[in-house]
């Protein structure tokens, strides 16, 4: 079941959901969602130095890698980041969520920004009940014009779907990686037992 | 608390290192490195300044209460390593191409709105520096002065006032408070009519004195200034900034520049024990009141062990006898020379402590709820319009206020007393068998997690802040 207006105000009331901050309740608040923000660091994806990620490598050097990959830029409020058409750029939300265990939320864009070209996920719009922590956009422009992200402006919504609680919640998972993230994180592929076992079974 | 002012410095040492090694772990496109051999160097260097920390580490574990004369050596051996990180912050000359964080011209800026509107620079540009000192300079007459030794003279129009923050510090809120004293001494009107008050220099000065008592009246007035922004967290930033400096009697040491620290821990404290600006300190600090009177007692007993065994305090004739007039009439006129309106008052200290906890469940802090809450509307309202008026009002409900600048900071400077103090004194100082150097990073990892808090809060209220202006 999907969170009406009146039910996601009486959770945030009770404070079963935080999104915090909330600045400006009666704009964002929408009929079953909560339009949340554009935060001021970014991620941009650097190909001048790697050719690939190698697998082989231990888990530090992928780490170590994967940052070398990246390029972090911080805007200024006020100052736009230009999103070329075609680009794709990590950003992150101004706000702080934290779900109870019996809610799920999705992330989606909106309208007015999709019609522009923006994509804010490129697959991983799901977030599990227990999650904490700001989320991470995978930014996308799909148009022909660059876009002026600046800081503040509203992109994104998060929809509250309820569910029976659940019982390991997303920070209980040992393989939870993005919990309690306070800015942007890297992609940890390299984590997952998979890869662990094909880095194993490769050397 | 046993041994507490040796293991305040002490942690407060290891922070620095702790600070240093992740500056040079900062991405390449933010650090641009000449070379690994040069981060190679600083490292094998921060690794030495460790090993040196070592045994006094070990000589704070169990609790064991120092004599005073231990004590004394304890903290004079602290203060050399403290030093010996100022020295090697110097050399982070050799690494260029370091940017300032967008969050630091924020803050800034919302320190600049406390200066009256008619006086206030419209800018101040904030330099990472080399030297671990706090300064503010108007780079103008500078390069006048430094081209005049070559004998070229030119005149350059004052410019955009200058303060120099410390490269390690660049990511630290909690230090920036002494940025807000640097802030202050760009309120060039706001001196000057200081000084000419007749009241301020006291009639019986000779000239030499007098000169001195100006110096020191800017330096004054800019601390009460920066007390009358961040309250107590402004004395707590200053304390251990003194505390790490101390040594040989260093913090009761005046120069012709500025009074001896100790002196202005004493204003700092008087102006806010004037305006009851207090924000009240709890577990596991029961013995302390707040954050002023917990500083200002390990400031005090460091500097009680100098006087115990130097005997030759240094000081300044006839200085000490008319500085409580000095002080009451700086007082006096700071409260006309500063904007009113944005004074702190004992009230605004209420939201700290739920502030604090906030922060030490790891959300950020740049918004909080407001107390009163609007009543839920029937559901089963037969008039729609009156029902939409009312979900108007309940969405208001949960309209979050964005907090300020200084309940930001001293928040966030509680947080480290009553969380982060007692975590880093059971780290290093509980015998364990781990590892010093794994201890630094679980340590750099705590106050990393801290300064994004804090960061993230000042960068989200002043977009709020933005956008309730439009």
């Amino acid at each position: 079941m999907v969170l009406s207006d009146r039910e996601i105000v009486e959770a945030l009331r009770k404070n079963e959901i935080t999104v915090t901050p909330l600045m400006n309740a009666a704009e964002q608040i929408g009929s079953s969602s909560i339009d949340v923000r554009l935060g001021t660091e970014f991620k941009l994806i650097r190909r001048i130095k790697q050719t690939h990620f190698d697998l082989r490598l231990d888990k530090d050097q992928i780490r170590e890698q994967i940052r070398d990959y990246t390029e972090v830029v911080h805007i200024e409020p006020l100052e736009a980041f230009v999103l070329h058409p075609g680009e794709f750029a990590l950003g992150c939300t101004l706000e702080y969520i934290i779900l109870p265990a019996n809610i799920a939320g999705r992330l989606e864009g909106r309208s007015t920004w999709g019609r522009a070209g923006l994509q804010v996920h490129s697959t991983a719009g799901l977030i599990d009940p227990g999650f904490y922590g700001v989320l991470t956009f995978e930014l996308h422009n799909l148009g022909k014009l660059p876009l002026p992200l600046y800081a503040g402006v509203r992109i994104a919504q998060i929809s509250f779907h309820l569910c029976n609680t659940v019982i390991q919640s997303y920070a209980q998972k040992s393989e939870a990686k993005y919990a309690g993230s306070l800015d942007i994180r890297d992609t940890a592929f390299f984590q997952e037992y998979e890869y662990q076992q094909i880095r194993k079974l490769q050397s | 608390m046993v041994n507490l002012v040796e293991k305040v410095l002490c942690i407060e040492v290891l922070e620095k290192v702790a600070r240093m090694q992740r500056f040079l772990s900062l991405e390449p496109n933010i650090v641009r490195r000449q070379s690994t051999e040069v981060i190679g160097i600083f490292f094998t260097a921060l690794q030495g300044i460790l090993d040196n920390l070592k045994p006094v580490i070990e000589r704070l574990v169990g609790d064991i209460q120092l004599d005073s004369w231990e004590s004394l050596a304890t903290l004079r051996r602290m203060s050399d390593i403290n030093n010996s990180m100022d020295e090697l912050h110097a050399q982070l000359q050799l690494i260029r191409g370091t940017w300032l964080r967008p969050e630091t011209n924020v803050f800034v800026k919302s320190v600049l709105e406390f200066i009256p509107e008619d006086r206030r620079p419209q800018k101040i540009s904030v330099v990472l520096s080399n030297s671990y000192s706090f300064e503010e300079s108007d780079l103008s007459s500078y390069f006048e002065y430094i081209l005049r030794t070559t004998n070229v003279r030119i005149a350059i129009q004052r410019e955009t006032p200058t303060v120099f923050l410390p490269k390690i510090e660049r990511d630290n809120p909690l230090n920036w408070a002494i940025l807000v004293h640097e802030c202050g001494h760009t309120d060039y009107e706001g001196i000057n009519t200081l000084f000419r008050e007749g009241r301020m220099i006291p009639g019986q000065a000779n000239d030499y004195t007098k000169n001195i008592l100006h110096r020191w009246a800017e330096e004054i007035y800019c601390d009460i200034f920066a007390t009358q922004v961040l309250g107590p967290a402004y004395l707590a930033s200053f304390s251990t900034f003194a505390l790490g400096t101390a040594g040989a009697g260093g913090a009761e040491i005046a120069s012709e520049t500025h009074p001896a620290d100790i002196v202005r821990i004493c204003i700092i404290r008087e102006v806010l024990e004037r305006n009851n600006l207090k924000v009240a300190l709890m577990e596991p600090w029961g013995d302390f009141e707040d954050i002023a009177s917990f500083f200002y007692y390990v400031v005090e007993e460091r500097t009680k062990l100098d006087r115990t065994y130097l005997r030759t305090v240094v000081s300044w004739p006839q200085l000490p006898i008319i500085l409580q007039d000095f002080v009451d009439a700086i007082c006096e006129q700071i409260d006309e020379l500063l904007s009113l309106r944005r004074q702190l008052t004992p009230g605004d200290f209420s939201r700290i402590p739920s502030l604090m906890k906030r922060l030490s469940n790891g959300i950020p802090i740049s918004a909080y709820h407001e107390t009163e809450v609007a009543k839920p509307t029937k559901r089963n309202s037969k008039e729609g319009e009156d029902q939409v008026t009312d979900f108007t009002k309940l969405k208001d409900s949960v309209q979050e206020r964005r907090t300020l600048l200084w309940e930001v900071v001293n928040a966030g400077w509680l947080h480290k007393i009553v969380t982060l103090y007692p975590f880093a004194f059971r780290l290093f100082f509980t015998s364990d068998g781990a590892d010093v150097e794994e201890k630094v990073v679980r340590w750099s990892e705590e106050l990393e997690t801290t300064d994004k808090l804090l960061l993230k809060s000042i960068e989200s209220s002043e977009i709020q802040k933005l956008l309730e202006e439009t």
